[in-house]
Parts: C-alpha cells; structure tokens; sequence
C-alpha cells in the first residue's frame, strides 16, 4: 500500500490530501468537520485530522509531495518546512513539485496546448513558466510584460493560468489565448501527478528547497 | 537511547540564527548548535527578514541532526519539542514552527510553541541556577527591551518596556552610523572603551517611570555627526554607551528600590557588553542584591534557553500549539 501526503500551501488556505495507490480518501479543500481545527495554519492538526478520517497512523505515510512555489512566500516555506521535516521525522522521501508543474498539469488537460504558467512575485514583478506536454520547458522571474514577450514569443495558441490570467490577456490582445479559470493547482490533482513518482523523491540529507528569484530552475 | 523521556528539544528560528539544543530538566546542556546567518546580513547593515527565512529552511535540519548525534540521544529519549513561537520575524518563526511540527508528528513526540522572551528569562538558570528570587530582570536584545519582576519561573510581571527601538537596535544604527559594521553592540562598545564622553546626549525618559525610549537618542547621534566637521567618533561612541548605560542603569536601581528583590538578572545580546556587566555589578553591590549574568553563549539567541523554558510549560501544563504568534507580552505563556 503506497500511503501519499501532498502538501499545497502556495496560497491561502493550505491544501492538504492523502491518497492510497492513487485514490485520493482526503482532500482538504472539500467539506469535512474543521471543529478541531482552531488554526487553519497548522498544519499537523489538518494532516492529524485528514488521517483519522481515513482511519490511517502518521507511520503508514509512505511518500510525500509538497508544492515548492512560486507561490507566497511564508506559505510555501511552511509547508516546504513541515513536509521535510516529517520526511526525516518518519524517513520516507519527499517529493518536490513547483506550482508551475501543478497547474500547467490542470490545465494542459483541458485543450491540450502550451500553459504559461503566472505566479505573483515581491515589489510589481512575476514568475513564469512553460508548461508542455507533461513539463515546464522554461521559467522566468521578472516584470511581467518583459518576461511574458519573452516565453510567448512562436506561440500561436496556448492556455493560461495563475495570477496574472486576465493580465496576460491585455498584454497579448492578439493571441489566441484560452483562460484555464485556474488561480492555483489543486491538492486532488496534485495526487494524480505525484502518486507515480513520489516514492522516488529525495531522502535526507537531500531536502525540498522553495523557489526564489535565486533558484538555479530560472532560466536567464 | 538514554533514560526514557528525559530530554527536551529546543528548536529557535526567531531572527536571524538557527538554533538547536538538547537541554535536561536541570538546566544541564548536553548540546548546543548555533548556525549563524552573521555573514548573510552584513552587508545590510541589519537582518534582511526574506534572507532569513531562506536561510533557515536549508540550514534547520542539519542542525537538528547534528544536535541529537552531538548529544548522542535519539528521538525515543524526548520527552517534548519547545520551538519559539513569537515575539519574532514571521518567516523566520514560520520555519521553525513548521519544521517542529513535522518532526513532531513524524517522531510522535509532543511538540510546545514557546514564548521567546520566557526563554531570554530563563537563560540565566542553564547549566546551573543562578537565580534567587524574587528577582528583577533586564532583558536588553536587538529585538527586545523590558524590565520584568520573577517572583518565580512562573510568575512573571512586566514593569516597563521600550516604547520604539531596542538598546540592540539602537546599538546596531549608531554602529552603522559610526562606519563599523553589524552587529554593532560588540564594536561599539570596543570603540568607546577608546574614547571619552564628552558628548552630552539625551537620556530618553530618563525619569518617567520604568519605561524606555531609544529612538531619540539615536536620532541625537546621527544629528550630532550631520552637523560636526571632523567628530571624534571613539569620543560619539564613548558618549552614546554613556547615555545607555545610565538609562539602564538608573531603571534597574528604581526597580530594585520599588520591588524587594533577592537579585538583578540581566539578559539578552547587550548583556555581553562590558561596560553594562560592570556597572550592573556595581549597583548591585550598592544596593545588596546578587547579580545574575548568564555565560556570554546563552546571552545572544539560543535553543538551550528554549529548551528550559520547554521544562517550565511541561511542569505547568501549558501546551500552546507550534503556530506564530507576534504579539505576545512577557506575561504570556
């Protein structure tokens, strides 16, 4: 039995699910009893509670998967922060994944052609990214018009999704732009993506690092 | 693994340090890790919260893994986690709170948000206690300035505090001011025991009560060096630990004369300045109370002070959970 925890805490509130071989049995973003929830920040608590519904221990967590960003900044770095430590705590692997692979995976789905991925960035400025056929083949950070001309550029048709969906609209008035109505991807889809994978994630010393304006993924 | 439940881990991502430290219910220390992040923020001229942050997130676990093998113990031998959980930099707690709860989980050991200005309180008691109460308290930091009366561990009340920067905080500016780097306290407090005070700065309500002000006094040296050809800075720096260590000084000997107290502890990262560890000696020679300074390493930030914090929670059966929370008083568990 392969026991997966995603963790997704790119935006408010935290997403959390749990999937056995794949099925998710929790996902935090749908109705369920929150009395015992006080704070939605704690983390320990929803994953606690997520468990004791689908009447599983923290042991039998086989793998984890956490959403690396762009996304905001204390909310990635918190979940980034409790998925390594668990990890270790438990010694299973953790399973890094940026918000780009996330909702470029969502919204691929839906027509099947290239996603710029958009992520607001600090001070006015952006993350993009490219995502194609099960990857993101490029990623950004920088102001949005200048970055957005720059990955567009031989794109004759492609989706949209994040942040910036109505924004890169204005910007490109005469591309043939489809809105994937998706701000950030969801706990249940990231189970579908990291369910086959996460068990080949990294071990300790080895841990999931959130991404920044710094992070070697960007491209020049 | 040793005796079973014997152990605390103290986890501190506050500021700009990470910290971790393996503490018993005694007090005794069986390892302390410090990663500093000194060389990160230098180049500012102060802590740089974003940098912080990230900076925790790559060095927490290590240091976590370095402590239990310094110590030699394994996770069957705590009996909690105590991780700060504020006053502080919400990225920087947010690391550490976060981390705690995983291992926590991961563990199944307890894990207690921890008010970091009990921490500052109890430092003084690590490795062996030190305080008779009741005592008066001095904690004076970079993020942190207020006198307090312990009647115990437990009870705590605080007389005053400071109503815009911190002495550390102040410290640190006039260090920037004066050309000589960050942190400030420790070259500032060098370069006036090279020089004189012959500058006289204001002492910011100096005889309103048992609260401070330093922000004024701060302002007075930057005016003071704008506005004079050629300042002797060994003289400015002279003269603003002067005017500190009276506003410190003369609150502490109105806290002692207004609160029977058995000792004067003084704590935090300006508790390693010279000039205050000997003037708070004097005055308690003069007024007949014992001073308490805990050794320079538990003075800055550290987990070991978390820790025996920790130990207080766990005897008075406070949990708070590890979630941030930035506006706690030092009257608050």
């Amino acid at each position: 039995m392969a026991l997966v925890l995603v963790i997704e805490t790119s935006s408010r509130p935290f997403g959390v699910a749990l999937g056995i071989d794949g099925n998710v049995l929790f996902d935090s973003s749908e109705p369920f009893d929150k009395s015992s929830l006080p704070d939605e920040r704690d983390l320990a608590l929803l994953v606690e509670r997520g468990l004791q519904i689908i009447g599983k221990r923290t042991s039998q967590i086989t793998a984890i998967a956490v959403n690396i960003g762009p996304g905001g900044l204390g909310s990635v770095r918190s979940g980034v922060s409790f998925a390594n430590a668990l990890a270790l705590g438990l010694r299973i692997p953790v399973c890094p994944f940026t918000a780009f692979e996330l909702m470029g995976f969502e919204a691929w789905k839906k027509n099947r052609l290239p996603v710029l991925c958009t992520a607001r960035a600090a001070k006015g400025s952006a993350y993009l990214g490219l995502y194609d056929q099960g990857a993101v083949t490029a990623m950004k950070f920088g102001a949005l018009e200048e970055i957005t001309s720059e990955l567009t550029a031989g794109l004759g048709e492609f989706t949209v999704a994040g942040a910036y969906r109505s924004s890169v609209q204005e910007l490109l008035p005469d591309s043939k732009i489809h809105d994937s109505g998706i701000r950030v991807g969801q706990a249940r889809t990231f189970m579908e993506m990291a369910y086959p994978i996460a068990e080949r994630g990294k071990r300790f010393p080895h841990i999931a690092i959130p991404i920044n304006e710094q992070s070697e993924m960007l491209d020049e | 693994m040793r005796n079973m439940e014997s152990l605390v881990l103290g986890i501190e991502s506050s500021c700009d340090d990470t910290a971790v430290a393996v503490v018993n219910a005694a007090g005794q220390v069986l390892t302390s890790v410090i990663a500093t992040q000194t060389e990160i923020h230098a180049e500012y001229g102060g802590i740089y919260p974003e940098f912080a942050s990230r900076a925790h997130v790559v060095a927490i676990l290590p240091a976590i893994e370095q402590a239990l093998s310094e110590a030699n113990i394994a996770h069957g031998d705590l009996r909690a986690i105590g991780v700060t959980r504020g006053p502080g930099l919400i990225g920087s707690l947010l690391v550490g709170l976060h981390t705690a709860a995983g291992l926590g989980m991961g563990w199944g050991v307890p894990v207690i948000g921890i008010n970091h200005l009990r921490g500052h309180l109890r430092s003084a008691d690590l490795e062996q206690a030190r305080v008779k109460y009741p005592a008066i308290i001095l904690l004076v930091s970079g993020g942190h300035t207020f006198l307090a009366q312990m009647q115990d561990p437990g009870k705590i009340t605080l007389l005053g505090s400071t109503r815009d920067d911190s002495v550390g905080e102040a410290y640190d500016k006039v260090g920037r001011m004066l050309g000589l780097g960050y942190p400030g306290g420790p070259v500032v407090d060098k370069m006036a025991s090279q020089g004189s005070p012959t500058v006289a700065f204001p002492r910011p309500m100096l005889h309103d009560g048992l609260e401070f002000s330093f922000s004024g006094l701060k302002s007075a040296v930057s005016r003071y060096l704008a506005e004079t050809e050629a300042p002797v800075l060994k003289d400015v720096a002279a003269s603003f630990v002067e005017a500190i260590m009276d506003v410190l000084l003369t609150k502490c000997r109105r806290a002692l004369l207004d609160w029977r107290s058995a000792s004067l502890v003084v704590v935090g990262g300006v508790a390693a300045s010279p000039q205050l560890r000997s003037q708070a000696a004097q005055l308690c020679r003069e007024m007949d109370v014992e001073l308490c300074l805990p050794p320079l390493r538990w003075s800055t930030d550290n987990a070991a002070m978390i820790a025996l914090a920790t130990w207080d929670y766990l005897h008075l059966e406070k949990y708070p959970r590890p979630v941030p929370e930035l506006q706690l008083s030092i009257s608050d568990y």
